[in-house]
């Protein structure tokens, strides 16, 4: 499905709810919090594996980092990917991975099928 | 962030002393220790702290005459034990687009800071914000 800033699709076989944003973009927390929600929604609120694909600039804000470090986001993730194509957000996960550490497993690549192979084994 | 040390290497000796003010400004708990010479760094990291099972935060410079702060992290990379326990902020007056995207390189590189380095920036990077 898609949505302002790129689409949200879940893939039943896998198990997978993959997110795509492809437009410039602030993260911001209702953003975030859309985003989380739909994928819960589409994976019945049954545990998912989720991978985040950037495919344009996003600028996290300040309370988008409180967003990513707070439990509820993750409450339904089994495990989590990002693919990162920017130098920016690369920084920024950087800084999540390092110092907010995730609730649950997660990882930065920078090609799509890596990752999920990564999240699926 | 607390960090138990926060370590910065600078070529430029004007530059550290006005650092180690504003950083005694911001992480007063902190030890703030210094080196204008890459290679005394390299070599105290791999002797002392690499090892010291203390949080720490290195504000490296990216243009310097003996060794790029790059160099200085390829080379850690390359004979360190424990070089992805150390946080690290690339701190420099290069506005250069590749210095930004060769920090990517590194996973333990969590910001990039333009001089001069403020309270502002530096807590900018720290809370998460880019």
């Amino acid at each position: 499905m898609d949505f302002e800033f790129g689409t949200i699709d879940y893939i039943k076989d896998n198990n997978l709810c993959r997110v795509e944003i492809n437009i410039p973009t602030p993260l911001f927390e209702q953003l975030l919090t859309y985003i989380y929600q739909t994928c819960n929604t589409l994976a019945n609120n049954k545990p998912y594996y989720l991978v985040t694909v950037f495919k344009a600039e996003v600028q996290p804000t300040k309370e988008a980092y409180a967003f990513f470090a707070s439990k509820n986001r993750t409450v339904n993730v089994i495990k989590e990917a990002f693919v990162l194509n920017s130098s920016s957000i690369k920084l920024a996960a950087n800084f999540y991975f390092r110092v907010i550490k995730p609730h649950v497993p997660g990882k930065a690549f920078d090609d799509e099928n890596e990752a999920k192979n990564w999240l699926l084994k | 962030m607390d960090y138990a040390i926060i370590v910065l290497v600078d070529d430029n000796p004007t530059t550290i002393f006005y650092n180690k003010d504003v950083l005694g400004d911001i992480s007063p708990e902190s030890e703030i220790v210094s080196y204008e010479d890459a290679d005394t760094f390299i070599n105290d990291y791999l002797t002392k702290y690499q090892n010291a099972g203390k949080r720490i935060l290195l504000l490296l410079d990216i243009n310097m005459p003996h060794k790029t702060g790059y160099e200085v992290l390829e080379e850690l990379e390359e004979e360190a034990e424990k070089f992805d326990s150390i946080d690290i902020i690339m701190l420099t007056s290069s506005n250069l687009k590749s210095d930004y995207e060769k920090a990517t390189r590194f996973s333990n590189i969590i910001g990039y800071i333009e001089k001069p380095l403020t309270i502002e920036k530096y807590n900018q990077t720290i809370n998460g914000i880019f």
